[in-house]
């Protein structure tokens, strides 16, 4: 496909005075679908598969032959969401799309509810207030959750466990009256306004997970106590620091495996300038692999045998997405994959149901205006 | 910008296609995305080995058309910006062999009490910028392929803007007509590394930008009669990074390049600037800057965007790399619009082998007959908008390209713009010119090669009051 849109300038989230603000939508613009940084030294993993995917443009869920598993080592395979089977792998063989309309562009990130039979996300709604969105089923609609017109960029989302509740992101949706630069909202997944969560106002958080009863979410450099992670009870409080500073340079996505190591895609922390995933262990963190090239947000998410990474990414070279699959096993040799997507360049986030091996993904630009996907095997 | 004659070509292809978007030379204001982001917008790059085959002299340029008066705030490198160069080498990869990573650091502004009678000038209560003691330095780090990144400069200091005598002499304590000698200190020795600086410069870009951007109605065209051709970058500035570095640490072996034409030895450059993909304007006037680097601009050969590359494209152009080239936008290259253009402005026929399948231009940007018959073999694979720089051969463009040297001190080794024009219009080197064959000042023979800038209080564009 062609990307009449990838020539744009930066996104700029303007704050004006009001939440309401319109400025918004006159001044955002995505830098482009050509994306990404221009460094030539990066090596490109080795290519390799998750599976055959299915055309992401194709209505139909229905997978495409099946794939020999392939990548990650496991013998372990994936049935789905079925309550007592195995924990799957991550293997991929069907790209869905679950959402594409006119109500939203620019889906910035994406997650399956804990049973992965429903996806949330969040994007720049038609009104130019940042929206959150449920996709809708058989090919309807997305439907609107948020009211009230409160985010602004929304680049982060996470479902409770329970389902019951939304975790939004919002790094540019300040508190003009007390200078407070960005918070993580919640809101009912049936639909509400969102309302700052307590204790995160301020943060400017950028990528937010639910784990244990514990929500953790990515701050900037910009942010009070610098790049890294924090955590705090779904209920809010005050944040811990989970880990701060070098080497981070610009933490994005994150996940949480079951002994509370916290992975997280740094945008721009190897000395390329192209991203790494660190691993947070004992409150350190450190490089896991590194030279990936990545989008906005960076997503990642864990299989549920956590045997390995997914990493949304973009290929330094090609500037197309692609998703990496970092086997825990062997982080020096990632594969990737990038069947049907190849022609799409704006990757973004990436969750893992929290109950199962499917994933929800978007691109920022896919079809036009952007589009969330439903990946499973 | 020393376009010259070449660029007549050029620039007569850059007002066919660039219209709408802007009106400049080798690539001001090429497309339409980074016509709104100045700080970022590569301009010119030049990069060329003398006959002793020791050093690479290159000259990025940024910021288009620099007005000297432009103040209180003149112009500046962005803080925000990862400014860059590349350097390819050989004709296995267009992947970068040796990559310079420029950035800049804006130091604070000190906050003055306001209601101080007693404070001295200076600080955040000033209004004249050059009283606020706020000054811009720079770093450098050096990437090559499989190893560790190397910071060869930093805390470098920016050679400050050309505004006037009196600024001379209060703010930078030197005589009112010292500016000159003054900005040359700030050279920087890198030692093995070579030599760098930073800073406002003359833009060294000259072409009648009034009359390409007239749909090509240059004097020296075919149709038009050669008369009073109009410089339309005189007078201004630009913001350059020049840098003169050792051969020896080009070619990949550590010693000195071997004389006589190679591909081995042959270095495609590229000058680029990149922003971070998001930023968040914050109530309190600063910026957050997030997400990975977004090249937004980038330069190889003069004029290639700006002249060859169509509207449609010319923003995906400044986000991609040359290694995409051929698979981008090959089919600009081969049948060149200008030439179609010009069949249609002129009102001429130009023949289909002007036209389409013009591998004769890929044959030149890949050297091959240069300096001599069959002296260079790049595949297609290794085909992108690079200057070709062969360390083993003297500099003559398009193997390389050069500042100055020229038959005068104020002309170029090559005038681009009239061997581009030409190229893509005839299928030769020469026969169009713009009219404009010199630049508004005399180049310098030495780091950083472009002259200093205009003043701004004495040499800006502004007409004496009626």
């Amino acid at each position: 496909m062609r990307h009449d849109l990838d020539a744009r300038g930066g996104l700029r989230l303007v704050r004006a005075h009001t939440f309401t603000t319109a400025i918004l939508a006159a001044t955002a613009s995505l830098l482009g679908a050509c994306g990404g940084g221009n460094d030539n030294g990066a090596p490109v993993p080795d290519a390799g598969t998750l599976g055959d995917a299915a055309a992401p443009d194709a209505e139909s869920t229905e997978a495409g032959p099946p794939a020999p598993p392939t990548g990650d080592g496991s013998s372990r395979e994936a049935s789905g969401p079925d309550a007592g089977a195995a924990p799957g792998s991550g293997q991929i063989e069907t790209i869905a799309k679950a959402a594409n309309d006119t109500g939203f562009t620019s889906p910035f990130d994406a997650t399956p509810g804990p049973d992965g039979s429903s996806i949330y996300f969040t994007a720049i709604a038609a009104d130019g207030t940042g929206g959150v969105f449920a996709a809708g089923a058989g090919g309807a609609a997305a439907s609107r959750l948020d009211s009230g017109g409160v985010l602004v960029s929304p680049s982060g989302i996470a479902v409770s466990e329970d389902g019951k509740q939304l975790f939004v992101a919002d790094p540019a949706s300040d508190d003009d009256s007390t200078g407070a630069y960005g918070a993580i909202f919640v809101l009912p997944t049936g639909g509400g306004t969102p309302t700052a969560l307590a204790g995160t106002q301020g943060t400017q958080p950028r990528s937010v997970v639910v784990a244990g009863g514990t929500l953790y979410f990515t701050t900037g450099a910009a942010a009070a106590g610098g790049a890294g992670v924090r955590s705090l009870p779904v209920s809010g409080g005050q944040p811990a620091v989970v880990s701060s500073g070098p080497p981070f340079v610009d933490p994005s996505g994150l996940a949480v495996a079951r002994n509370g190591d916290v992975f997280v895609a740094d945008a721009i922390a190897s000395g390329n300038h192209l991203g790494v995933v660190m691993r947070v262990s004992g409150g350190t963190a450190s490089p896991l692999v590194s030279d990936l090239g990545v989008g906005f947000p960076a997503g990642i998410a864990l299989t549920q045998d956590e045997s390995a990474l997914l990493v949304s990414g973009i290929d330094p070279v090609a500037q197309t997405d692609l998703i990496y699959r970092v086997d825990l096993g062997n982080v020096s040799k990632p594969t990737t994959f990038n069947q049907g997507i190849s022609s799409f360049a704006e990757s973004a986030g990436l969750h893992r149901a929290s109950g199962a091996d499917v994933y929800a993904w978007a691109d920022s630009r896919a079809n036009g205006t952007g589009t969330v996907y439903a990946l499973s095997k | 910008m020393r376009l010259r004659h070449r660029f007549i070509g050029a620039s007569a292809a850059l007002g066919f296609l660039a219209t709408v978007a802007s009106a400049n030379a080798s690539s001001h204001r090429e497309a339409p995305a980074i016509s709104f982001d100045p700080a970022a917008d590569n301009t010119d790059l030049w990069a060329w080995v003398p006959p002793d085959l020791s050093m690479l002299f290159l000259v990025a340029a940024y910021n288009p058309l620099e007005e000297p008066s432009g103040g209180p705030n003149f112009n500046k490198f962005s803080d925000d910006v990862l400014y860059q160069i590349h350097i390819a080498r050989g004709d296995q990869s267009l992947e970068d062999a040796v990559t310079y990573d420029i950035r800049f650091t804006t130091s604070p502004i000190m906050r003055v009490d306001v209601t101080d009678k007693t404070a001295a000038p200076g600080g955040g209560k000033e209004f004249f910028s050059q009283l606020s003691g706020q000054t811009q330095t720079y770093s450098i780090v050096k990437r090559e392929a499989g190893m560790a990144p190397v910071t060869i400069a930093s805390g470098v200091p920016v050679a400050p803007s050309n505004i006037g005598p009196r600024t001379n002499v209060v703010a930078y304590k030197i005589a009112a007509n010292g500016y000159d000698a003054f900005s040359q200190t700030f050279v920087k020795d890198m030692g093995a590394e070579g030599q760098v600086f930073a800073g406002p410069r003359d833009d060294g870009f000259y072409v009648d930008l009034a009359r390409i951007f007239d749909l090509a109605n240059f004097a020296g065209s075919i149709t038009t009669p050669v008369t009073s051709a109009v410089d339309g970058v005189a007078g201004f500035n630009c913001h350059a990074i020049a840098m003169a570095i050792p051969t020896s640490k080009l070619t990949g072996t550590g010693k000195a390049p071997t004389a006589g034409p190679s591909d081995a030895q042959t270095l495609g450059v590229w000058a680029s600037a990149s922003r971070r993909k998001v930023s968040i304007l914050r109530h309190d006037g600063t910026i957050d800057s997030d997400g990975p680097w977004v090249q937004v601009s980038r330069l190889g050969l003069p004029l290639i965007n700006e002249a060859v590359i169509g509207l449609q494209d010319k923003d995906k152009y400044n986000r991609t790399t040359p290694a995409t080239d051929v698979t981008n936008f090959g089919g600009y290259f081969l049948n060149p619009i200008i030439v179609r253009d010009y069949e249609v402005v002129a009102q001429t026929t130009v023949p289909d082998s002007l036209k389409f399948n013009r591998t004769d231009i890929l044959d030149v940007i890949n050297l091959k007959d240069i300096p001599t018959t069959g002296a260079h073999n790049f595949g297609l694979s290794v085909t992108g908008d690079v200057l070709r720089v062969d360390l083993g051969v003297a500099s003559s463009f398009p193997n390389g390209r050069v500042v100055g040297h020229g038959a005068n001190p104020n002309q170029d080794q090559a005038d681009v713009t009239d061997i581009e024009l030409s190229l893509l219009l005839t299928g030769k080197t020469s026969g169009i010119s713009d009219g404009v064959n010199s630049n508004d000042k005399p180049f310098l023979t030495q780091i950083p090669f472009l002259a200093s800038p205009w003043e701004g209080a004495t040499q800006g564009h502004g007409k004496p009051a009626p």
